[in-house]
């Protein structure tokens, strides 16, 4: 006898028939559907500013937080005692106004001083554990 | 026909007390049943920094633990805070997240007043909606200098 | 899969990613590699192909205005289901029609089984027939029905056990339990 939760391969097929297939999707209507929806996003996409920080700060901060042990001081930029969004705007700051700086600020140690450092303090201000502003 | 009256008085003493233990028996499920029901639920994260441009923001929003999975995680309204805020992947299975976000647009181009910077998308369980709270830790203008904020949030239906 | 190019075999996660950064042909992907399903669930609750072909769009076209800036973290499905139902049930009610024997009878029975299952599918109160099926049609566990029906577990299972009962004392489809 079965359960409720295991039913004869018999009642499955049936099912599986009695729900198969009744729409045919006209192509006409995929064109239309997808017409509208790249409208879309075309209109979100508009204003959006700086998007690769955002895909930069995702792949570098599991290998970061997950490998690399960081100074808690070096990430405080404006040393007032915590590590916060601050201490990220104030380095992306430094780096876009073409201000040389030491290795010092490289913070995820890939030789170079960019904005993907910058997301790595952002990374560090939002862990839920130790580290955080909180 | 003494045995049968004794018989009849016995089962309706019976009945009698075991009524309330019935009514108790059936609040006792219904409460068991609501606590289990499961709510989909949309926040709006705002954040007003008067007529002071908003160049960055950190906050933690926080539920009750073992009632609040959080499911998804938007950007804000305004162009400078479209793309999803920083957090901790780990706060997807968790109560409690701390958002951030930062811009280094130039001040015009960045909002000032109240502003919606970020959409949680969280489910809950219980028959109703339990209490949110919601952390500023800091803001900044466009020199990185702490500047005074006020941080709020609202629930939204689904397909606002 | 795009219907016009080569099988595309990232996961949810990477193509709303692609999406979040414009790319219209992740988009794409994803539409084809759900429209089916959508429909599908459309079509079970309106019993309508027109009806079902609108909620289709209007659920991909609430998808699209999602973008740039989310990010999934459930399977694509659960977040898609209740939006696919909601805007069902608005159809059917803006339409004032659901004609749940038509919907179920216009596919030729290929036995007396068959056809005694689509009968009594098609009498089975609405919630137990979208429990049913989600589970045995759809292959979603207890879990994840009671996520997107939005109703608890054990109503999940109480659903699903009286349409089986309903299935199992009809004379037309008990043999489809036997082994």
């Amino acid at each position: 006898m079965f359960g409720d939760d295991k039913v004869p391969e018999r009642l499955l097929a049936a099912l599986r028939d009695a729900d198969k297939g009744r729409i045919l999707v006209p192509p006409e209507v995929d064109a239309t559907i997808l017409a509208r929806a790249k409208v879309n996003l075309a209109r979100g996409r508009k204003h959006i500013v700086i998007p690769w920080v955002a895909a930069a700060a995702a792949l570098v901060i599991a290998a970061f937080v997950m490998f690399t042990p960081t100074p808690k001081a070096r990430e405080d930029v404006n040393r007032d005692g915590r590590v916060d969004i601050r201490d990220a705007l104030l380095l992306a700051r430094k780096i876009s106004s073409g201000e040389t700086l030491g290795s010092i600020w490289d913070l995820n140690h890939d030789g170079r001083v960019d904005h993907n450092d910058a997301a790595v303090i952002a990374a560090q201000a939002v862990k839920l554990t130790k580290g955080g502003a909180s | 026909m003494s045995t049968l009256n004794l018989f009849s008085a016995s089962l309706r003493l019976c009945v009698s007390a075991l009524k309330p233990c019935c009514y108790l028996m059936l609040l006792f499920l219904a409460a068991q049943l609501s606590a289990q029901q499961l709510h989909f639920a949309a926040f709006d994260i705002f954040v007003d920094s008067k007529n002071v441009p908003l160049a960055a923001y950190q906050l933690e929003f926080s539920g009750p633990a073992d009632h609040v999975r959080i499911t998804g995680i938007e950007g804000g309204q305004h162009e400078a805070f479209k793309t999803p805020p920083f957090y901790d992947p780990k706060a997807i299975q968790q109560e409690r997240v701390i958002l951030a976000a930062f811009n280094e647009a130039p001040a015009t181009k960045l909002p000032t007043g109240k502003t919606r910077v970020a959409t949680i998308h969280l489910q809950f369980t219980g028959p109703q909606r339990p209490d949110f709270s919601l952390k500023l830790h800091t803001a900044a203008d466009s020199e990185g200098k702490s500047i005074s904020t006020k941080a709020t949030f609202t629930q939204r239906g689904l397909y606002e | 899969m795009n219907e016009t190019g080569a099988p595309d075999s990232r996961s949810d996660e990477a193509l709303i990613a692609a999406v979040n950064h414009g790319d219209t042909a992740a988009f794409e992907t994803l539409y084809y590699r759900y429209r089916d399903w959508v429909v599908h669930m459309a079509f079970r609750f309106t019993g309508d192909r027109d009806a079902a072909l609108d909620v289709l769009q209007e659920t991909f076209l609430y998808f699209s205005k999602k973008f740039p800036g989310f990010r999934l973290t459930a399977k694509l499905t659960t977040f898609l289901y209740p939006a696919v139902r909601n805007y069902s049930i608005a159809a059917r009610r803006k339409n004032e029609r659901f004609v749940s024997e038509d919907a179920v009878s216009d596919m030729p029975a290929a036995s007396a089984a068959q056809e005694g299952l689509t009968e009594v599918l098609a009498h089975l109160p609405a919630e137990q027939r979208e429990v049913l099926l989600l589970r045995f049609v759809d292959g979603m566990s207890m879990e994840e029905i009671a996520a997107v029906v939005r109703i608890p577990a054990g109503t999940v299972k109480s659903r699903l056990h009286y349409a089986l009962k309903a299935l199992r004392e009809d004379p037309t489809t008990k043999m489809l339990f036997e082994p």
